[in-house]
């Protein structure tokens, strides 16, 4: 009997554990080289960080904070003009200590603040705390001047949810890993390039000395969209003409248009709180516009013309009907059909992070 | 300037034969677009009739609106960052914010004037705000003098108003137009004599770049950043504290604007001469500067002494500490209203500015003299009169600058403030005013 039984456990496969930590591990370790970042623990902190903030909610709502990693407070103080910080607490370089920064700060990193975490070296100890820069809608967060316009000189990791079940981990040499938690195929273009490039064609037609702060000021209002987990759908309009064509009237027409580049106009020439509250509010509006069901109409001089537009595809277009995907992926490519005519591009957002412009 | 290498010079003036010391000889010389025949035979009677202030007011609005009409041309963005005046914003009118004062500094530092055709204006606009500010009883005893009245329309005929096309000069227009057209290779003869250069032409310098940065984009802001950080780590460890905020804040400013390429490439320079110390942490230092800035258009205004207690009470009462991007500035402003004009003091401002003076640290007049002084024009210019220079040799006593400058680097400051401990020098004093002033690129003479 006991034989039998010393038999039957030989011949059951053995129970394996599969954790995430080991992938993340070996991807990160070439990513902190390339950013030049030493030290085992920092590897281990990033790895434990990654994993906290996939999952991480607060009275069972999802939370989308940034966090960054670095070494010296003041030195990246000083580089962020009219900054702030406020520090929360100080603790042992371990995961408890994660966990407990990510509980205090999450709910507070929102409006422009981001967590940041600080590795006090001679101590083995982490502060953590909350900071944020800027002074208007239009400044340049943390996070951008950090990262997007990085230096190696000042050597720090950006950590944020870009969408609901990815996260990205990004240097401020420039280099960047997306790590997906979803089920969903990996997508093929980072999706804050994409949302760069769309931003680029909407402000084509507007003014060049506005130009880059209305492409800075949708970019940040997109990402936001992105990371919310809501999806959306815009079209950019090819011509400027008053009317919007008669494909896209079925929506709420906004009368007059909502016009971005002039209150961001507004805001630079006269840099008042009136101007900036204004265009707080337009971002707040225009937000919510995108998160509606439906499709959010760009005009090309990057103003707000039409939004909950529901086209109906013609059945002509049997291919585009049958295509895999939802009624959003399918409404998608059918604007994609109709880019070169009335619309210059068109923009997708999906709930699960993916992001996909075409035009030009 | 005698000898120095300069980057660009100011146009020649209108050659006036020494011999002509009338209107009427003077006038003919005056260009027909800028001064009518109808102006000059009126001005020619006003003069007959001995109205010599009219006159000469009149000649002078003629002359400085026209200045800034062509100075409104290089563009609001690009004056108010050769100022140095965050507070004009891109809609302002020229017109209406520079002060004459300023509009003379600006054309000199441009090479739209020579530097012997600004220091003649100066003298004619001090002439003419002193006699412009008398209380009725007094001008009626103390009248503007025939002479007085000639210098000033030969001042402003020979340096403006006898020029076909009053214009930046062409060397500096080629080397602005070659920042934004071109990247300079760091070892190209114009950075050579821009480094070899007085600290005028270093300052100008760096406003320019800042000014392009802020206000271009495309293929001429990345020309302007690729000049800016050639130019900016060679001239780094020459420029003083004022220029050095200003780089700071230009970096600030692009960040607010969200303009991310220009931030880029400021940080970028910033890094590379280390110097985040200079970005400014708040907006305070821009409350404390706008004030200090309406004290210098109070004192280089007409009516002065009336206009300076207002701002300078405003000043004294915004705070006992004063931000360290504003400081410079404040301390110009407050030494400005102390030490007044060669006509005088403001005797209701000068308490005001006396409880600013006294509330800073010896830390920080060690780092007015060591780092500021040397550039101060507005205060150094004001050290060449006997009757400032006695007032300055009081203020040296009672803030006991003596002992202070005792640690300060530069020779020339610490010998200003050496000589300076009693009023027995006055012509040492002026000979170290004066090699500090040449040493800037100005021309002095007294």
């Amino acid at each position: 009997m006991r034989h039998k039984h010393q038999e039957s456990q030989a011949e059951r496969p053995m129970s394996q554990s599969v954790s995430i930590r080991n992938d993340l591990g070996k991807s990160l370790g070439p990513f902190l080289r390339k950013e030049k970042i030493v030290g085992r623990k920092t590897k281990d902190v990033l790895i434990s960080v990654v994993c906290q903030l996939v999952h991480h909610k607060e009275e069972g709502q999802q939370l989308f904070p940034e966090i960054l990693l670095f070494d010296d407070l003041t030195s990246i103080l000083k580089s962020l003009p009219n900054s702030e910080h406020v520090v929360v607490g100080v603790g042992p370089m371990v995961p408890e200590s994660l966990t407990l920064a990510l509980k205090r700060c999450a709910p507070l990193a929102q409006w422009g603040w981001s967590i940041y975490l600080t590795r006090m070296r001679e101590e083995e100890k982490v502060e953590y705390g909350l900071l944020r820069c800027g002074l208007t809608a239009l400044s340049l967060s943390a996070s951008e001047l950090l990262f997007h316009e990085g230096h190696g000189a000042l050597p720090a990791i950006l950590i944020s949810h870009v969408s609901q079940s990815t996260i990205q981990v990004s240097g401020a040499h420039g280099n960047s890993l997306r790590i997906h938690f979803g089920a969903v195929e990996e997508p093929r273009d980072d999706p804050v390039k994409v949302i760069k490039r769309f931003c680029a064609s909407v402000v084509r037609g507007v003014p060049i000395e506005v130009r880059e702060p209305v492409s800075n000021f949708y970019s940040r209002l997109l990402s936001a969209v992105l990371r919310s987990g809501h999806g959306c759908l815009v079209a950019v309009l090819s011509r400027k003409k008053a009317g919007v064509s008669q494909l896209l009237k079925d929506g709420v027409v906004i009368n007059p248009a909502l016009d971005v580049a002039s209150k961001v106009s507004s805001l630079l020439r006269y840099k008042s709180c009136e101007y900036d509250t204004t265009l707080r509010a337009a971002a707040a509006l225009i937000r919510g516009m995108l998160i509606s069901d439906g499709i959010t109409v760009f005009g090309p001089d990057g103003s707000v013309r039409v939004y909950n537009v529901f086209v109906k595809i013609p059945k002509r277009l049997d291919a585009i009907a049958g295509k895999p995907g939802g009624a959003r992926r399918r409404a998608f490519e059918f604007l994609c059909s109709r880019v070169g005519r009335e619309l210059k591009g068109s923009l997708i957002i999906s709930q699960d992070g993916h992001a996909d412009f075409r035009g030009v | 300037m005698g000898g120095q290498i300069i980057l660009w010079e100011g146009n020649t003036p209108a050659s006036i034969p020494a011999s002509a010391t009338s209107p009427e000889k003077i006038l003919p010389f005056a260009n027909s677009r800028q001064l009518s025949k109808r102006d000059c035979s009126q001005v020619i009677n006003a003069f007959k009739n001995q109205s010599y202030e009219m006159v000469s007011t009149f000649i002078w609005s003629k002359a400085i609106s026209s200045l800034k009409a062509q100075l409104s041309k290089l563009g609001t963005g690009f004056i108010a960052e050769m100022l140095d005046r965050a507070d004009i914003d891109e809609g302002a009118s020229i017109t209406e914010v520079l002060t004459d004062y300023d509009a003379l500094r600006l054309a000199y530092e441009l090479g739209v004037i020579t530097s012997t055709g600004y220091l003649r204006l100066k003298h004619a606009f001090e002439k003419i705000a002193h006699f412009g500010q008398l209380p009725p009883e007094e001008a009626d005893e103390v009248q503007m003098s025939e002479d007085e009245a000639v210098g000033v329309i030969r001042a402003c005929v020979e340096n403006i108003l006898g020029q076909n096309k009053i214009d930046a000069a062409v060397d500096f227009k080629k080397f602005r137009d070659h920042l934004e057209s071109a990247v300079f290779e760091q070892d190209a003869s114009d950075i050579k004599l821009l480094v070899n250069s007085p600290y005028f032409f270093k300052r100008a310098s760096t406003r320019i770049v800042l000014a392009m940065i802020k206000s271009s984009t495309g293929a001429q802001l990345d020309n302007a950043l690729g000049n800016a950080n050639v130019i900016m780590p060679l001239l780094w460890p020459e420029l003083l504290a004022p220029e050095r905020f200003q780089v700071g804040r230009a970096y600030s400013e692009v960040v607010a604007d969200g303009k991310a390429q220009a931030a880029s490439g400021l940080k970028i320079i910033l890094l590379k001469v280390k110097g985040f110390d200079y970005v400014p942490e708040d907006l305070r230092s821009r409350s404390f500067s706008s004030i200090a800035r309406k004290v210098l258009e109070a004192h280089e205004g007409f009516n002065n002494f009336h206009n300076e207690p207002g701002p300078m009470k405003a000043l004294a009462e915004m705070g006992s500490v004063i931000p360290r991007p504003a400081f410079p500035l404040c301390m110009t402003a407050s030494l400005c209203v102390r030490l007044g004009n060669v006509y005088g003091v403001s005797f209701a401002a000068r308490p005001h500015a006396n409880s600013v003076l006294k509330r800073v640290s010896k830390e920080r007049w060690l780092f007015y003299l060591d780092s500021c002084l040397r550039a101060d024009d507005r205060i150094l210019e004001k050290l060449i009169s006997d009757t400032i220079y006695a007032r300055w040799v009081s203020l040296v006593q009672e803030f006991e600058l003596g002992s202070v400058a005792e640690d300060v680097k530069d020779r020339h400051v610490r010998e200003l403030i050496q000589e300076s401990k009693d009023a027995s020098k006055p012509v040492r004093v002026r000979q170290i005013v004066t090699r500090m002033l040449m040493k800037n690129g100005y021309k002095v003479s007294y």
